[in-house]
């Protein structure tokens, strides 16, 4: 991926005489929320109303091809790409607005839904009007934009140096809270907190409910999901009543803290959201189990079976003290 | 071997002729192209393919359509007031309890008939109401949250 | 598509015509809530050319009191069996069992009879028919000799529902309606121990109704073992009745499902009746669970585990109940 040549991401915006602009990207947005952050980029750099746009994705005939969502990489590598787009879109416009007001480039002040010259606020050209100006001559207009991991993010000759992965690295710390019922073997888990420097935040709520998403399927490999085989290598748990993906009745309240930061490569200074909570999990599980009951389980998931096995096999370590703040 | 199937579907009567092995989910997705009411599972798994029959609850996977003849099936489609989302979708949407929307309407549906019969639950209710409903994305919170304020804003009306 | 097998769906209005249109067609299949039966129905476990579909038959859903007894139609669903208040005023055994069963979309429509009448469970049983032939079929449908026991010559799929061990522990009677008309008998002697043949229901009969005593002084309760909160059959489930005079126990009833092909009755606690709830008396309990039942290899979760969370909750229930009756 990173080696053929094209860029790493590539956007598409078409504007037309509606004054109403398309944003064509390859990413799928299968509900982490890809399409509302290319949305929200383009709004953001364009500075106009979100009734303008329309997203449409994963056309293979008409969209850019994306390489697609693995590493964390669509808000960082597909987001930049969208930003770049909208900065050439804009510079056209701006273009446009200035000969509309019969000013040069350098003395508009663009205002998003309309701009004016720097030395008179009180004249302004409306979007739809400075929409007109840009098609004379040209018609329907289309903005590139693409964007590039700089070769020092690339990776290297090791091998999987060239898939094409993120260069957004978020930092994340996870609290888990348990109740071990110590005749049964059952893990409950009461409630986790977990924070997240996912950079520059574009869309607060679709993080936590990426993170929230993210430490429950960790909770689901933790505690009651397992593949397992017959030795005749039928599937043993070839149905989702066997296969046991967690329910509401026992899926704990997860707090989510976004604790933000900048990454000077991201757009607006984003990264990645939800690989560290969803590996975290497992880990704050097993130290929170420790915790408890004075073991730590070393193999997942923790169903009863292995919990009971491990609370009761012969060599016991003491009981690990509560920290106490006035110990 | 089958029979004319008259039930109300939606506030609609509909008579169709309809096989007698034919299970309510065929009947709404291949018979009539109502396609939210979801297929997630071999069976009774799950919860996606929630419809209401009588305001109550329903696996449409695990119901005969024939054993529905003459009583009111709601589905997902039906949801929608003069063209808009309704509270419980609305709420959905703005406090993101759907993400792929694949346990969506089944999520919904069973949300509906919870506050049909509740309509100021707490927490905990709502939780043990749809604990039959699973969903791979969310881990549950912003659709409890959802719920919470579809109800919210119904008693506030 | 599902693959539903082909059959002409009958719909009686009353108990004896569907008793009547069973004995017309010998391999037809009742279905009530069809939570059960469809989805083994979808998974090519049934057969079938007749279905008799038992919503029109109003006259089998009811709760009354009749006496000193309640009884209880057989189409009453589970989630207004739980929702009862005089059944979870005076039987919360019954109560929480009902409320333990599956999700509350299958409660709403899944029947008082159908939870007793369920199907034997087995993973090698409960599969789609792709993965069956794969495995050579086994004895209960299919094939020959048992993949969890190979040298048996039963098969043991597990009884799996949550409301007969209530029952049982409550020492509820069942009406049987057949072309002959109505037997009545304890709720224990309906089952059988035999994966296969683990019902005592003659071929053109239907459950119609359960009579559960209501007897002053009892408390009972009912515990599921299980991963999840919901959805899940029982690992295992255990059902206790107990009455307690003063410091002595006068009645103890323990009743578990899951761990053998029927719910089946703990015996041997009769010799506890007069004494005292104390270690020696625990011990004998727990004896007395090990010896009656047979948890076999038929769940992806271990026997241990099933094994050991049978004596587990039935201490934890005795001990509670013995608590809240002093």
């Amino acid at each position: 991926m990173h080696w053929h040549g094209e860029p790493h991401a590539v956007i598409l915006l078409k504007l037309d005489f509606d004054a109403g602009i398309t944003i064509l990207t390859g990413a799928s947005d299968i509900g982490q929320g890809s399409s509302t952050i290319v949305a929200q980029i383009v709004a953001e750099v364009l500075g106009v109303d979100y009734g303008r746009l329309r997203v449409i994705a994963n056309d293979s005939a008409i969209t850019p091809k994306d390489n697609g969502s693995y590493s964390s990489r669509v808000t960082f590598m597909v987001g930049n790409a969208a930003a770049q787009a909208a900065e050439n879109l804009k510079a056209l416009l701006v273009t446009a607005a200035a000969r509309r007001l019969g000013i040069d480039d350098t003395e508009l002040e663009w205002l998003g839904e309309a701009a004016c010259p720097r030395s008179e606020p009180d004249r302004h050209v409306a979007f739809a009007d400075i929409v007109e100006e840009a098609l004379k001559g040209t018609g329907t207009i289309t903005a590139k934009g693409v964007f590039t991991c700089p070769p020092e993010f690339q990776g290297g000759k090791q091998r999987g140096g060239a898939v094409g992965s993120t260069m957004g690295f978020s930092y994340a710390a996870q609290v888990v809270e348990v109740s071990v019922d110590e005749e049964l073997g059952t893990v409950t888990v009461e409630k986790v907190w977990a924070a997240l420097d996912c950079g520059f935040a574009i869309n607060p709520m679709s993080v936590e409910g990426q993170v929230q998403g993210a430490v429950w399927m960790g909770m689901g490999q933790a505690l009651s999901e397992e593949t397992s085989y017959e030795a005749n290598g039928l599937h043993q748990v070839a149905n989702l009543l066997d296969y046991r993906v967690p329910t509401m009745a026992e899926s704990p309240e997860i707090e989510v803290h976004i604790v933000e930061s900048l990454d000077p490569n991201g757009p607006f200074g984003a990264k990645e959201a939800s690989e560290g909570p969803l590996a975290g999990f497992l880990p704050a599980l097993a130290a929170a189990i420790e915790d408890a009951v004075g073991r730590r389980p070393t193999t997942l998931p923790v169903t009863p079976e292995r919990m009971y096995d491990l609370l009761h096999r012969k060599t016991r370590r003491p009981r690990a003290e509560p920290v106490r703040g006035d110990a | 071997m089958k029979s004319i199937l008259s039930l109300t579907l939606n506030g609609r009567l509909r008579e169709d002729v309809v096989p007698h092995n034919t299970l309510l989910l065929d009947y709404l997705r291949d018979g009539l192209q109502l396609t939210g009411t979801k297929r997630g599972c071999d069976g009774g798994e799950c919860g996606a393919c929630t419809v209401l029959v009588d305001g109550q609850p329903r696996l449409a996977c695990s119901t005969l359509a024939h054993g529905v003849a003459g009583r009111h099936v709601e589905t997902i489609e039906g949801m929608r007031r003069s063209g808009r989302l309704d509270r419980l979708q609305r709420a959905f949407h703005e406090n993101l309890g759907t993400q792929c929307g694949f346990c969506t309407p089944g999520m919904v549906m069973a949300a509906e008939a919870l506050l049909r019969s509740n309509p100021t639950p707490d927490r905990e209710t709502i939780r043990s109401a749809l604990a039959g409903n699973l969903c791979r994305c969310t881990g549950y919170v912003k659709i409890l949250d959802a719920v919470e304020a579809a109800a919210r804003e119904e008693a506030s009306a | 598509m599902s693959s539903m097998p082909n059959f002409v769906l009958l719909r009686p209005e009353t108990a004896a015509d569907a008793v009547r249109l069973r004995a017309a067609h010998p391999d037809s299949r009742f279905v009530a809530g069809g939570t059960d039966l469809l989805p083994n129905m979808r998974r090519g476990l049934v057969r079938t050319p007749a279905v008799i579909e038992l919503a029109a038959v109003r006259e089998l859903d009811f709760i009354r009191r009749s006496g000193d007894e309640l009884h209880i139609g057989a189409a009453c669903t589970l989630a207004a069996l739980a929702a009862d208040p005089q059944v979870a005023a005076a039987l919360p055994a019954l109560s929480e069992a009902a409320r333990a069963v599956a999700g509350p979309t299958h409660r709403a429509s899944a029947t008082l009879g159908g939870n007793l009448c369920l199907d034997t469970r087995c993973r090698y049983y409960n599969q789609s028919a792709f993965w069956r032939e794969a495995n050579q079929f086994c004895m209960k449908l299919d094939g020959d000799g048992c993949r969890v026991a190979p040298r048996s010559t039963r098969c043991h799929a597990a009884f799996s529902g949550d409301v007969a061990p209530a029952l049982i522990a409550l020492d509820a009677r069942v009406d049987i309606l057949g072309t002959g008309g109505v037997r009545t008998l304890p709720l224990a002697e309906l089952y059988r121990d035999d994966g296969m043949a683990w019902l005592a229901l003659g071929s053109e009969e239907l459950l119609t109704a359960v009579r559960v005593p209501l007897t002053a002084g009892w408390q009972s309760a009912y515990a599921k073992a299980r991963v999840r909160g919901a959805i899940d059959f029982p690992l295992s489930g255990v059902a206790v009745a107990l009455r307690r005079d003063g410091e002595h126990l006068a009645i103890l009833r323990i009743a578990c499902t899951g761990v053998a092909s029927r719910p089946c009755a703990i015996g041997g606690l009769d010799i506890l009746v007069g004494r005292p709830l104390d270690a020696a008396a625990h011990d004998i309990i727990a004896l007395a669970i090990k010896r009656d039942i047979l948890a076999m290899d038929t769940t992806v979760a271990g026997m241990a585990y099933r094994r050991r969370a049978t004596a587990v909750l039935a201490k934890r229930l005795v001990d509670r109940l013995w608590q809240e009756a002093g």
